[in-house]
This record gives structure tokens, C-alpha cells and sequence, in this order.
């Protein structure tokens, strides 16, 4: 398949999107919005599905001019579907869910909202499919730009417009420091694709060393690793919550993707040994979050702390292969364990957590508050949404046989895999200790919300939409799904194993 | 995956699903909710049958399959997890008798269980019942097989604590035992929960061992594994074997932990029918049945590991009789039935035990099969109509009982039927099935436990004489009106009480039919083929029915005699109808022994150290929690210039430190 394909299908989509949504405006069919897109959203997860299905070799395909170091240039393979098709997937059920829910948040400017968001999986599409970082670095711009606008979508709110606006000098901060590192990079090699940066850093000397640090932290910006992670706090809970389950779930994921790529593929672990960095940033960032969530009384402030320390977990987990695979090179097996285990929990936050907004959503909308205090016992009210809640908060709490113990178990496994390292044994055990603390604080929040009692039913209390509920449940069976035929997206996960780690 | 492989798998995840779904059929209504139920027994038992060809058709058994689960062989632990189920003449078997059963009794529940408030909780649990039970018998490897006992444990203890609000108005019909023994359906549960565990504990003790030793746990691989055992391991095997037997003994309530069945009674009538005399009870034997060709195997190498027969064989033996001696005295209808169940489970344990000792094993296999059969048919339908009984006559004991022949026929030509089979008269099954568990007995030359399996016979045809003459003769006791019971509630039990017949009638053609395909089975584990007829068996079967039955009808027919009444002559025939009645006082044993001690050792430990250092940790923990939190928040001061400062230090620290060696290549 051409990259070109569904990049200009999410991009084209948009507009389609925007022209049909006002015309069905104009003709009064104003509760179909956003079911064009939909449906795009739903040809693209297609699109990968089948092309992961069919398998596929490296497929490279140039947009400008000839055979040049400075062609710009797309890449598919199988990294690049395994996210896709987590980005895709996600952003249809968000998608679904905001058609309802927009009308029922009265929003304005819905027009505009579905033109955003596509563009904002486009330009996720776009940084993964990118074989240059010319090309990354557009769509990575894209992608900031929407996420911001969507975040500040409520623009008459002043909650919106401040993490809006936090979220976009925050986020240039760190493009900045990408920029800064690409141009280094041009400057040792001369052109900005992939391959050829790979063959030109090890001999690039100190430069190459600002530029993996310039990037580590422009991207990590996003990946909200902790001293960079203050815009999540705000962003999160002011967007509107598909938006928000976008954010939480594949947004911040862009980051660790962008990280995961030039890491391993251009400074190869081998040759420079980041992997004490990246488990220093993840060890911090998943200690600090975790120790501030407990203290939230905002539920979606809860699961976006939260969000931030299974960026660390994700980040650990490629510090703990990065680490073994430049002081062990013969332990491979241990290394691919910890990828494996951060990929799959790639997969498993993007599950639980979008799981875990959009049941929030549901009800806030009933209760009309974010507050936990005032959301307790809700659950009784709501059981199809509280059960997916329940599967989605047992998915990130880590509970087997559930496909968010095996992400977990994976990365400590290879952690104890050299048991004689120091670091490894001290940064296994500080993993172990969060999740524990991490599973804590979501059966906490369960607890609260599904088993507590309420004082009296609310009469206006029942279940959720079901143009709402139709993706939540969507999702956790996704959740159960995954968990049963985990042997195959094992066997997925190898592939693109092989793809980062030659 | 072939036909067969899919329908073995979907026979046990369509009561899961089943179990799963109950809580929403329920909001559909409860027509909905109940019918929904049994449709999915309905489903297992058509799809146990559709396996039964298997047996005939030619395809080499035992056919096995496998489904992966995680396969990631660079982790170091829990690389590999598989769940597997094998298809052979016993688990076939097993599974259409669990379902065909079960599906009747799901069918009776609907009418006797009508109106009660927690009918949910009950289809769920009776769902993943069934579920768990076929897994059991399905499942190809020792954990996959702990998986469904623990399954059906837990339903077991759900189902018999169903009662759980233990309401004293229901003393007459949801209570169990006389004082000093009475006890409330929770702590029944409890108990039942609490003594299976114990057997359990040895059980996995026992799977442990064994899976370190042979290295495998697949009931197919450890039979070869037999030839390769390095000599040091020998002698662990016939310990692993016996913490194995452990498990069996508790499920299946041998002595000696066999006290739980009595108590268990104390859950509703289609659960002591299901669980506790047709299904779950039988878990203990099946294990038994499918180590037996493994045992074999294993004896060719280490002989020492026949010991386990041994064991098997007496304790079955003793079992027998000593519950059967206990029903002849008791009080209540379906405490009779359970000493009963416990006592007809010896039997089962006692063919095959004599059936690994004797050469030509087969008889004691089939005779205990067959008796497994037999047993959980007319045993079923005996619980099913006593349950039928107890609600018309609005009580348990069989002092309130009497004179029901006129009120309620078909219950009583149930009943009849099914205690017949029970005694083993022919040309009932249970007459053939008893026969070839004692011939099983004689071929292995153990005249001693042949001598106890007789006298129990005399037993076991004296109670239930005792009993029917009790329920059904005799002047009305009950205050009750007493009438026949709900169509939907007589029609299951009559039919498993004629299919008791029609399995009496057809045994010959059946047990020749299941000796050829267990002895094509077993084959090669076999050193005789030939069984010698003989005709003292029945003689003595019958001899020992007639020797029973005849005194408990002049008794208890002709003679209307009470259920508290002995002979006279006061003294020592009261005194041991007294300790019959306390159990041998082995009850009481536990209870001031075991269960006190340990309440006791509890109490102290909670008001001694859980709530001074485990409750004082974690408040101290949670209180620590906190405050770190708190301080570590106020670095949010959600002042953009802040974060900004945030990121360039942070910046600044990350690129000081690469820069400055961290990462040299």
C-alpha cells in the first residue's frame, strides 16, 4: 500500500468533513455531523488493518523530486501500522462518541471540531509514516496545532483557553528544541532521511550528543516526561472529553513513538548509551505522578496524572532495553522482553485510559460535575458504562489475567532478567513498587464510583446515550479481546521488534 | 480445529457464557431470565451427545487439543501458557453425564425455585457450575483440571449457602442437622468450602510434586512418563499419588472428610441433586479414574506406587459402610440421601481401587463407571423428588412426613423406582453396577473388603426401605396439606427415576459395550483380559438386600414405626443409635479440635496483631501517602512562567549530562 494513501485520505477527509457538516447544517440534519468522519476514520483503521493482515516489506515512497538526500519521503512498515492502527482505531471511537456528545455539551463550532480532529489523526499518521524528519516534523507541527485548538475548543471558557494556551507555548518549547536538534543533524549530515542520519551520527562527535539531547527533550515535551509534563494537568480535563481520551490516549503516545524511532533507529543503543537517561526520566516521571494523583479530587485531572505515569512506565520500559542492549549486548532476548512490554503498553494505555475518559464523560454529562466527591456511587446508576469502566481501570491497574498485567510483567521480567546490574534491580523494583501504588489508586477510584452508596437515586440519573456507550463498549471488549488473543499481537509486537532492532 | 475439537470446547464455554449473561437476560424479565438459563444447559448437554459418536468413529483417541495463550519464550517465567482438552471414553462419558443430568435438574429448578428474590445469583452460580464441572472432566492436564475443581468448589459453596440470610422462621426447610448439630445454611457453605479446601491443599501439594518430578503435567504425557523416572525420584511418587488422593477425598467425602456432605444438605434441594450426588461429588472419583491407567503404568517401573489402590480401596470401603450405617438412624430425608451418596461414592472408589490391584483390571474400572452412572441418575431423582416432598409437607424431618403414597403418586412411584435401583434390585441398573463392583472386589482377591461391601449392602437396602416406608406409608404427620408436586417439577424426576430401568434393563448390552472400549483403551496395560463369571456375586447381593430390606419393611411398612423408635430393650441399642446419630461423634471431634482452636487462635491474633501493627502500617502508610503528595503538588503553581522554568532546567540538566559523558559512544 502507498503511505501516500491514507494520509491523503484522513487530510481530504477533512475537508470533505468540514464541506459535508455544513451542508447537513444548511439542510437542517444537524445530528449527523461528524458521521463522515466517521466513516473515514474507519476506512484508514481499515486501510492498516488490512495491510498489517496482508503482512508488508519496508515500502518507501517519495513526494518531491528524485533520488536526493533532500527528498522528503514516507515509510510503511510495521512499526509505523502497529501505531497506526492504535491512532486510527482510538480516534474512531472518539470520533462516535463526540457525535453524540457534542450535542448534548451544546457545543459550538462543531463544524470546525471534525476538520480539527481529523487533522489531528492525520498529523499522527503523518509523524509515523514520516522516512524523514522534515516530514516528521510538519506533521508533528500539524498535530500540535489541532491538539491545541481542540483543547481550547471551548473558547467562551477560561479553563480552556488557559491550558490552551500553556499546551501551545509548552509544546513550541519543545518543537523548538526539535528543530534545534534537526538542524544540528542536517548540519552533520547534510540531509535530514532517516537512512542516511543513521549511517552519519556515529561519527557526528559532540554535535550528535547535543542533538540526542535537544531531542530527547523536544519530544519527551509532549510525551509529558517530568519536568516538561505541566501542560498535561491543565490541557487534559479542559478539553472535551473524546478530546481528551485523544490526548491521553495517542497524543502523548506520539511522543514516546517520535522518541522510540530516532532513539533506537538513528542513535543506536548500542553506540550511545541513552538507556541511563531514559530510565532516570521514567523512573522520576512515574514516581511523581503517581505520588500527585491521590490527591485529586477532579476525576479527569485523576486519570490525566495518571496518563503521565504510564508515560513513564512506557519510558522506563524502553530505557530498561536501551540499557541492556549497550552493557549486555549479548542478552537480546531481555532487551526485545522490555520493548515488548513497552509496545504492548502502547497498546493497553491507548485502551484503557481512552476506556476510562469516555466513561468519565458519560457521567460527567449525567452529574454535571468533574468532581469525585460528587460523582460517587454514580455507577449503580449506570452499569453497561461502570462495568467497561471497571475493565478499563483493571487493564491499567495491571490486573492478570488482563492484557495490562502482561505489558507490566514484560518489563520487569526483563528487568530481573541480569539480576546481578544494580540499576536494572533498583529500577525494576521502583516499577513494581508504582504499579502497586498505581493499582491502588484505580481500584480507589472504582471503589468510589462503582460500589459506593449514593443517598437517594436521581430521578434523572439512567444509562448513557447509546451513540455514547456504543464506543465504550466497543472498547473494553476490545480490552477482553486483546487479553484472550494476546499470542497474536505477540507475534505482531515480534515484527515490529524486528523492524526497531534489526 | 476439527468438529469435534469445536464442540469440545464450546460444550463448556456455553454455560460460561450462559452464567455471563444471566444478570442481563434478568433485566429482560424473569421469564426471560429462567428459560434463558436452562436454554444454555439445554445447549451443553445436545453438544455433550454430539460428542458421544466420537467414541465409535474410528478416530484415535484420546484426541487432544490445544489453544495458546502467550507463547514468549525470552521471558523467563510464564513463557508459556496453554490451556488444552482431551477427548476420551472417560471424559465423553463424564461430560454427557454431568450434562444430561444437569439439564434436568435446571429444568426442575425452574419450578422449585419459583418466587425466590435471588433467583439471579442462583441460575449464575448453576451456570458456571456446569460450565466448570465439564472443564474438569474436559480438561487434558492436572492445572487446567484444578482450574474447574476450584470452579465448582466455589459454586458448591455459593449454592449451598444460598439461604444465606439464615432467617430462623426457615428452620423447618433451610437449616440442617438437630441441635447440638444444627447449623444455618451460611456456615454450611463455609464448611463445605473450608473441608474441600484442606483435601485441595494436599491435592496441589501433591500436582506440585508431580509436576517437578515428571516433569509435565498432561495426563498423556505423564502415562510415558512412567518408563523414564530416575531411580532417586521413586520413592516420592507414591507420596505425590496419595496428597493427590487427598483432593479426591475431600470432593468426594471419604473419610475422613466426608463430614461435609450431611451439612451441605442444607441448600436447596436441585443444588444437593446437582452438586452433591449427581456431579460435583463425582470429581474425587473421576480424578481417581483418571489417574488409574497412570498408576498402572507407573507400577511396571516403581511397583511401590500400587500402595495407592491400596489406600483408594479402604478407605472407599470403610467410607461405605460407616456412612451407611449412619443413614439407618437419621432423622431428616435428605440427610438419609447424603450418608447414602457418600456411602455409594465408597463403592465407586472401591472397584477401582480393586480394580488396579486385580490383573485383569477393566472389571473394577467399568463396575465403578457404571456405578457412577447409575449413582448420579437415581440419586438425582431421589434428591429432585425429596425435594418435591419437603415442600409439600413444609418440613425436613421425616417425623413430619408420612402416609404421602395417596397425595402424591408420581412421587412416589419416583422415589420407589430410584430407591429400588438404589438397593440394587435387579433388574435395575444399580443391581448390575453394585454386582460388578463386588465381583471387582473378589477378582482381587480381597475377601475382606468383599465382606464389608456385602454388609453395607444390607445397609443400604435397610434405609431406604426405612425411608420410603417413613415418607409415604403410614398415617400423615405433616400438618401440611400435602399434594403432588408442579408438572414442571415431577416430570425430570420421573424421568431420570425410568431411565434408572431402562439402564437396568439395557446393562448388559451396556457394560459389554463399555468394557470393549475401555479394554481397547487400556490395552496395553492390561495382563488379562478375561473376567471369570461367577455366580456368588448376585447370589450375595441379593441375599444382602433381602436380609436389609426385609426387617425395615416389617418395621417401617407394616409396622408404622417412628423414625425415632428402636427396638425396645432401651440400652445399648439406644446407645448406639445415639452414636450413629452424632456421626461417630467424628463431627464433634472436628468442630472442638480444629475449628474452635483455630477461632480462637484468630481472635487473638486479630485483637493481638492485626489491628495494633498491620491496621496501625497502613494508616501510617496511606497517612504518609498523603502528605508527600501534598507537598510534591505545590509545584504546580499553575503559573505558566513556572512550567517554562521547569522545561529550560530540565532541558539544561539532560543536555549538561549528555553532553558531558554520560552517553559517550
Amino acid at each position: 500500500m502507498n503511505p501516500f494513501t491514507p494520509l491523503f485520505l484522513l487530510l481530504g477527509g477533512s475537508l470533505a468533513s468540514l464541506l459535508a457538516d455544513q451542508l447537513l447544517e444548511r439542510v437542517g440534519a444537524a445530528r449527523w455531523r461528524g458521521c463522515l468522519a466517521a466513516c473515514i476514520l474507519a476506512a484508514a483503521l481499515m486501510l492498516f488493518t488490512w495491510e498489517a493482515y496482508l503482512g508488508v516489506s519496508v515500502a518507501e515512497f517519495r513526494l518531491i523530486g528524485p533520488e536526493s538526500p533532500l527528498t522528503a519521503s514516507l515509510k510503511l512498515d510495521y512499526l509505523s501500522l502497529y501505531i497506526s492502527i492504535i491512532f486510527c482505531g482510538l480516534g474512531l471511537a472518539a470520533c462516535i462518541y463526540s457525535i453524540k456528545y457534542l450535542e448534548l455539551e451544546s457545543e459550538t463550532g462543531v463544524d470546525r471540531y471534525y476538520l480539527l480532529l481529523l487533522t489531528l489523526i492525520a498529523g499522527l499518521v503523518g509523524v509515523t509514516l514520516a522516512d524523514d524528519f522534515f516530514t516528521l516534523y510538519v506533521f508533528w507541527e500539524l498535530m500540535a496545532l489541532s491538539s491545541y485548538s481542540l483543547v481550547a475548543f471551548r473558547k467562551w471558557s477560561w479553563e480552556a483557553v488557559e491550558a490552551g494556551f500553556k499546551y501551545l507555548v509548552m509544546s513550541t518549547m519543545g518543537s523548538l528544541a526539535v528543530l534545534l536538534g534537526i538542524a544540528v543533524l542536517y548540519g552533520i549530515a547534510g540531509s535530514l532521511r532517516f537512512d542516511i542520519l543513521a549511517q552519519s551520527i556515529p561519527s557526528g562527535g559532540p554535535a550528535a550528543l547535543l542533538a540526542l539531547a535537544l531531542i530527547i527533550v523536544g519530544f519527551g515535551v509532549t510525551a509529558a516526561a517530568v519536568p516538561f509534563h505541566s501542560w498535561l494537568p491543565d490541557a487534559h480535563p479542559a478539553a472535551p472529553t473524546p478530546i481528551s481520551a485523544i490526548l491521553s490516549g495517542i497524543v502523548i503516545k506520539a511522543g514516546a513513538y517520535a522518541m522510540l524511532w530516532s532513539l533506537f533507529k538513528l542513535f543506536t543503543p548500542t553506540v550511545y548509551g541513552f538507556g541511563v537517561v531514559l530510565i532516570a526520566f521514567g523512573i522520576l516521571t512515574m514516581s511523581f505522578a503517581n505520588i500527585v494523583v491521590v490527591m485529586q479530587g477532579d476525576i479527569k485531572r485523576f486519570l490525566a496524572y495518571s496518563s503521565i505515569a504510564n508515560m513513564g512506565y512506557i519510558i522506563t520500559g524502553m530505557g530498561i532495553a536501551a540499557y541492556i542492549l549497550r552493557s549486555y549486548p549479548s542478552m537480546v532476548g531481555a532487551a526485545a522482553l522490555a520493548l515488548t512490554g513497552a509496545l504492548l503498553h502502547i497498546l493497553n494505555h491507548a485502551l484503557g485510559k481512552g476506556l476510562s475518559f469516555l466513561c468519565a464523560g458519560c457521567y460527567i454529562l449525567r452529574q454535571g460535575s468533574r468532581e469525585i466527591s460528587e460523582l460517587e456511587g454514580i455507577g449503580a446508576e449506570m452499569p453497561a458504562t461502570t462495568a467497561s469502566f471497571g475493565i478499563g481501570l483493571l487493564n491499567l491497574a495491571g490486573v492478570p489475567p488482563l492484557s495490562g498485567f502482561w505489558s507490566k510483567f514484560f518489563i520487569v521480567s526483563a528487568g530481573l532478567g541480569i539480576p546481578s546490574d544494580g540499576l536494572l534491580l533498583t529500577t525494576t523494583l521502583i516499577f513494581i513498587l508504582n504499579s502497586v501504588l498505581a493499582a491502588g489508586y484505580y481500584l480507589w477510584l472504582l471503589q468510589r464510583i462503582a460500589f459506593k452508596r449514593r443517598g437517594e437515586a436521581d430521578p434523572a440519573a439512567g444509562e448513557a446515550p447509546a451513540l455514547m456507550l456504543a464506543p465504550v463498549i466497543a472498547l473494553a471488549a476490545a480490552c477482553i479481546l486483546i487479553t484472550i488473543t494476546i499470542s497474536p499481537v505477540l507475534e505482531f509486537i515480534r515484527a515490529v521488534l524486528g523492524v526497531l532492532l534489526g | 480445529m476439527n468438529a469435534w475439537e469445536i464442540l469440545a470446547w464450546a460444550c463448556w464455554i456455553t454455560p460460561l457464557i450462559g452464567a455471563l449473561l444471566t444478570p442481563l437476560l434478568a433485566r429482560l424479565g424473569q421469564r426471560a431470565r429462567d428459560y434463558g438459563a436452562v436454554l444454555f444447559s439445554l445447549l451443553a448437554m445436545i453438544m455433550t451427545l454430539l460428542l458421544l459418536p466420537l467414541l465409535f468413529s474410528g478416530v484415535e483417541l484420546p484426541l487432544l487439543s490445544r489453544f495458546t495463550w502467550v507463547i514468549l519464550p525470552s521471558a523467563p517465567i510464564l513463557g508459556r501458557i496453554e490451556a488444552g482438552l482431551m477427548l476420551d471414553p472417560l471424559s465423553v462419558i463424564m461430560a454427557n453425564v454431568v450434562s444430561i443430568v444437569s439439564f434436568l435438574i435446571m429444568l426442575y429448578s425452574i419450578g422449585y425455585m419459583h418466587g425466590d428474590p435471588g433467583l439471579t445469583r442462583y441460575w449464575f452460580f448453576m451456570n458456571f457450575f456446569i460450565a466448570n464441572m465439564l472443564l474438569l472432566v474436559l480438561a487434558d492436564n492436572l492445572i487446567l483440571m484444578l482450574v474447574g475443581w476450584e470452579g465448582v468448589g466455589l459454586c458448591s459453596y455459593a449454592l449451598i449457602g444460598y439461604w444465606y440470610q439464615d432467617s430462623r422462621e426457615g428452620w423447618l426447610r433451610y437449616w440442617v442437622g438437630e441441635p447440638p448439630e444444627a447449623y444455618p445454611p451460611s456456615h454450611c457453605g463455609m464448611k463445605a468450602f473450608m473441608v474441600t479446601r484442606f483435601g485441595d491443599l494436599l491435592m496441589i501439594a501433591g500436582i506440585l510434586m508431580i509436576a517437578v518430578l515428571a516433569k509435565t503435567v498432561s495426563f498423556h504425557e505423564l502415562q510415558a512418563a512412567g518408563e523414564s523416572m530416575p531411580e532417586p525420584i521413586k520413592p516420592l511418587l507414591p507420596i505425590a499419588l496419595i496428597l493427590i488422593l487427598g483432593g479426591a477425598i475431600g470432593k468426594s467425602a471419604q473419610l475422613p472428610l466426608m463430614e461435609w456432605l450431611p451439612d451441605a444438605m442444607a441448600g436447596p434441594s436441585s443444588v444437593s441433586a446437582l452438586i452433591h450426588a449427581a456431579t460435583m461429588v463425582k470429581a474425587g472419583v473421576y480424578l481417581v479414574a483418571r489417574m488409574f491407567p497412570i498408576v498402572l503404568a507407573w507400577s511396571f517401573a516403581t511397583p511401590s506406587v500400587l500402595g495407592f489402590f491400596y489406600a483408594v480401596m479402604w478407605i472407599g470401603a470403610l467410607t461405605a459402610f460407616i456412612s451407611a450405617s449412619q443413614a439407618v438412624v437419621s432423622t431428616e430425608l435428605k440427610k438419609v440421601l447424603a450418608y447414602s451418596t457418600v456411602s455409594q461414592i465408597g463403592y465407586m472408589m472401591m472397584a477401582l481401587g480393586a480394580g488396579g490391584l486385580a490383573a485383569g483390571m477393566i472389571q473394577g474400572y467399568v463396575g465403578s463407571l457404571f456405578h457412577l452412572m447409575n449413582h448420579a441418575v437415581f440419586k438425582a431423582a431421589l434428591f429432585l423428588a425429596a425435594g418435591s416432598v419437603i415442600h409439600a409437607c413444609g418440613s425436613r424431618f421425616l417425623r413430619d412426613m408420612g402416609g404421602l403414597r395417596r397425595y402424591a403418586p408420581i412421587t412416589f412411584w419416583s422415589m420407589l423406582l430410584a430407591a429400588l435401583a438404589l438397593m440394587g434390585l435387579p433388574p435395575f441398573g444399580g443391581f448390575w453396577s453394585k454386582d460388578l463392583v463386588l465381583a471387582a472386589t473378589l477378582s482381587a482377591g480381597e475377601y475382606a473388603v468383599f465382606a464389608i461391601g456385602i454388609a453395607t449392602a444390607i445397609l443400604t437396602a435397610f434405609y431406604s426401605v426405612r425411608m420410603i416406608g417413613l415418607v409415604f406409608y403410614g398415617s400423615p404427620r405433616s400438618g401440611a396439606e400435602a399434594r403432588e408436586a408442579p408438572k414442571i417439577m415431577w416430570i425430570p424426576y420421573l424421568i431420570l427415576a425410568s431411565l434408572s430401568l431402562v439402564i437396568g434393563l439395557a446393562a448388559p448390552l451396556l457394560e459389554h459395550g463399555l468394557e470393549e472400549v475401555f479394554a481397547e483403551h487400556f490395552s496395553g496395560l492390561m495382563t488379562t483380559r478375561e473376567t471369570a463369571p461367577t455366580l456368588l456375586t448376585p447370589i450375595a447381593s441379593i441375599t444382602a438386600l433381602a436380609a436389609g430390606a426385609i426387617p425395615a419393611y416389617l418395621l417401617y411398612v407394616r409396622g408404622a414405626w417412628g423414625p425415632g423408635r428402636m427396638a425396645p430393650g432401651g440400652g445399648l441399642i439406644e446407645g448406639l443409635r445415639r452414636l450413629l446419630l452424632r456421626r461417630y461423634y467424628i463431627n464433634a471431634f472436628y468442630y472442638r479440635a480444629l475449628a474452635e482452636p483455630s477461632l480462637r487462635l484468630a481472635r487473638l491474633l486479630l485483637r493481638g496483631f492485626e489491628h495494633p501493627v498491620i491496621e496501625g502500617f497502613n494508616l501510617a502508610l496511606s497517612a504518609g501517602v498523603r502528605r508527600a503528595s501534598d507537598l510534591v503538588r505545590r509545584l504546580h503553581s499553575g503559573l505558566l512562567n513556572h512550567y517554562v522554568i521547569g522545561i529550560i532546567l530540565g532541558a539544561l540538566i539532560i543536555i549538561a549530562w549528555i553532553l558531558l559523558g554520560g552517553v559517550q559512544p
